[in-house]
């Protein structure tokens, strides 16, 4: 009897144990998903192993660690034949809540006009909305998006925001109208990560060892080892432009004409 | 007075003639692109139905569509010219929803349901879709989404019988170009398909010629021979020809424009191209006296013949095949445990499976080829004569040692199985397997053994060649085999 007390015990104090070790605690208490390369610092290495997160910096760039890389977002504008990364541009970044960023761009690209950039983290998807909005632009003028740099692993270093062409091998994606499924990882292993991006865009596969400018990435044609997805689209003064980045489930299966709703409903809670 | 009525017999006559065939502009289709055409042209069905039948036709033009719902005598019949154009799905409108299917969780959501789908049919007869047009799925998904509104297949059919598919193109199909499920008497023939998904998915059908056909699909398979529980029930797919066709995987969209271009290597799932013919790997009922002849396989996966949900695979006879650029093992055969069926069904068989006349080139090494069968199931009355493979090579001495594991329930491709000790034929769990004519040759030295044999019962080698380039042994048997005979 003893022995049969003590084996319960055992497995009891074994099922806690287990318990204690699956329920992972969040890096942030406050739920904090959108964090810089200096929060991302902060985090214990075994943190990190479990906490999806998305890595932003100054300006409108974001990396995906769900907590394998899963790609990297960016922008940049094109004037005729000219073109700028929004890291090139000067960037404000104001009233940086949590999980909300709100970015104002300008640029002599740009003339006297601004791009206003908001985004927010998507809680259950471990996703991204972001809404592009032009403001006194001149005319011609192109918002240039990139997705690529699935790498499928955890980093061991620490990171910053950047399509890496490392990380871009072997990175699949089927494209459908302006929506996009990447296929990464290996194969028994297989991971994918979805994006609605929007509708006026002109998307192709390209070359992300040729970033030099968003034309020259856009221009750099598909035969490469380091295959990424380019864009432009054109901006249009007021006209918003959604862009969403997610995990899907039953849930969160989104078209792009469910993309206005879901960033109000975010704008709402924030 | 005669004139006269001879006049009138010669008018009805015509308009007899003329009501046969529905053009779809009659009922207000536009064929311009932009105006959505599908209630025309299911206008057009109904009226051709409601008068027993017909050709409904679609002139050249391009055709804005959702869901096209054919019914029984129905020819629909894409003049040269004419494109059937998948809409994208909206807010409020797009294809038919899909239909509850209690059996659904025995095989994937595509497999599960028909009416989410460019053009559908259940329960039909005598029907037709024919023409030198082209159906353009684009607005269909090949992925995962269930969005009410989100269509998934090009054509999409469910126990209909006496049923012709005849030289139309289709490009961009989503997951299927064709779901044949529980259809008898299909013949498929002239059909060029380059897709972004698989091909020709023929699951629980009777009596089905696939022939002269084209189909590239990169990133699944092409003709695809299955047997799902998608009915609610097992039902064999059987009495199988497939004949005179090209399967390939390269770049989407470039066997249709006749550029074959090779820029894009790999798969959605990551390994490599696929495009092949394979059976399986809904597998629950069984596959039953098949033919395949006289196919071309090019920049793909191998032949995947594949039972793992309790069907038995038998009499299936192969020959006159050449294959170049294979991306994964030349053949490959699976008899497996996964039992994705309704729980108590047994394992199941594969036995009596004859390849001959086999010529491939350029086949990635790793996985050799496959013949494995699980403890306690064994594959059967195997014979694979006149066999040319010319492999890569590049086999290690640490290959060599290589255990794979058993793993009887994971998914079956070769890759299950991790880099095969064997530089030419991994043969595990099978019985009276015969060998003749075979020559293998390579590219790099290979030092894995070419034959790698465990608990078999009866391998007989005739004329067996092999140039590894290497002093790799000829075969190694692990253990438990029996029977092994070598002649000249």
């Amino acid at each position: 009897m003893v022995r049969f007390c003590l084996r319960v015990l055992l497995i009891a104090w074994v099922a806690l144990l287990s318990g204690m070790a699956l329920a992972t605690t969040p890096a942030f208490p406050d739920g904090k998903k959108i964090v810089t390369a200096t929060e991302f610092e902060s985090i214990a290495p075994e943190e990190r192993q479990t906490t999806p997160l998305i890595l932003v910096e100054s300006y409108p760039e974001f990396s995906f660690l769900l907590p394998e890389m899963a790609g990297n977002l960016k922008f940049g504008i094109i004037a005729g034949s000219e073109s700028k990364w929004l890291a090139a541009t000067n960037v404000s970044l104001r009233d940086k809540g949590t999980n909300r960023l709100d970015y104002r761009i300008s640029d002599p690209l740009l003339g006297e006009g601004q791009l206003h950039i908001v985004a927010f983290a998507l809680q259950p998807t471990d996703g991204l909305i972001v809404e592009v909005k032009g403001k006194q632009l001149p005319e011609g003028v192109q918002l240039f998006w990139s997705y690529g740099g699935a790498w499928g692993s955890i980093p061991t270093q620490i990171e910053t925001p950047m399509l890496k062409p490392d990380y871009c091998a072997d990175n699949v994606f089927s494209v459908e109208r302006t929506s996009f499924t990447l296929y990464y990882g290996e194969s028994m292993r297989l991971k994918t990560i979805h994006a609605v991006m929007p509708l006026t865009s002109e998307i192709r596969l390209s070359d992300a060892l040729q970033q030099s400018s968003p034309l020259a990435f856009f221009q750099s044609g598909k035969k490469t080892p380091a295959p990424a997805l380019t864009a432009v689209l054109p901006l249009v003064n007021n006209e918003a432009v959604y862009f969403c980045v997610y995990r899907q489930t039953p849930k969160a299966d989104y078209n792009y004409f469910m993309l206005p709703e879901l960033f109000q409903s975010y704008l709402k809670k924030h | 007075m005669l004139r006269i009525g001879v006049l009138f017999l010669l008018l009805f006559a015509f308009s007899s003639l003329h009501a046969a065939v529905y053009n779809v502009k009659d009922y207000g289709a536009k064929g311009d692109g932009v105006q959505l055409d599908s209630d025309a042209i299911n206008q057009a069905i109904d009226a051709a139905a409601a008068n027993g039948g017909g050709t409904v036709f679609l002139p050249a033009g391009t055709y804005l569509s959702y869901s096209i719902r054919l019914k029984s005598h129905i020819t629909l019949y894409l003049d040269n010219g004419a494109v059937l154009l998948a809409a994208y799905p909206e807010k409020d409108r797009g294809y038919d929803e899909a239909e509850v299917n209690l059996h659904n969780r025995y095989q994937d959501f595509g497999h599960s349901h028909w009416q989410n789908s460019l053009i559908w049919g259940i329960d039909l007869e005598h029907i037709t879709i024919c023409g030198q047009g082209i159906i353009d799925g684009r607005g269909l998904t090949r992925e995962e989404s269930r969005l009410p509104g989100v269509g998934n297949k090009a054509i999409s059919l469910k126990l209909c019988k006496n049923v012709t598919l005849k030289d139309v193109t289709m490009l961009n199909c989503g997951h299927f170009a064709l779901l044949a499920t529980g259809v008898d008497n299909l013949t498929i023939t002239n059909l060029l398909v380059d897709t972004n998904r698989d091909g020709f998915d023929i699951d629980c059908c009777r009596n089905v010629r696939i022939s002269d056909c084209s189909v590239n699909s990169p990133w699944d398979d092409a003709i695809v021979l299955k047997s799902s529980f998608a009915l609610g029930y097992f039902k064999d797919t059987q009495d199988v020809v497939i004949t005179n066709c090209f399967v390939s995987g390269y770049d989407r969209g470039s066997v249709y424009d006749a550029t074959f271009r090779t820029d894009e290597p790999q798969a959605p799932d990551q390994g490599y191209v696929t495009g092949r013919i394979k059976f399986g790997t809904e597998s629950s009922g069984g596959f039953k006296n098949i033919s395949i002849s006289n196919c071309v396989f090019e920049r793909c996966r191998g032949l995947a013949l594949e039972t793992v949900d309790g069907g038995s695979l038998e009499d299936i006879v192969i020959s006159n095949i050449t294959m170049r650029d294979i991306v994964n093992a030349p053949l490959f055969l699976r008899l497996g445990a996964r039992q994705r069926s309704p729980e108590g069904t047994p394992v199941g068989q594969m036995k009596r499976i004859k390849i001959s006349q086999v010529n491939v080139f350029n086949a990635d090494s790793r996985y050799a080829s496959i013949i494995s069968g699980v403890p306690g199931y064994s594959i059967e009355d195997v014979t694979l004569d006149n066999i040319y493979i010319r492999y890569k090579g590049g086999g290690t001495k640490e290959d060599a040692k290589l255990i794979p594991p058993e793993n009887e329930t994971v998914y079956p491709e070769p890759w299950m199985f991790g880099t095969i000790p064997a530089a030419g034929f991994f043969i595990r769990h099978a019985k009276n397997i015969r060998l003749s004519n075979i020559q293998l040759t390579y590219d790099q030295p290979d030092y894995r053994p070419s034959l790698w044999l465990s608990h078999v019962d009866g391998c007989q080698l005739r004329n067996y060649r092999t140039d590894p380039k290497s002093d790799a042994e000829l075969y190694f048997s692990k253990e438990k085999v029996s029977n092994l005979k070598v002649t000249d």
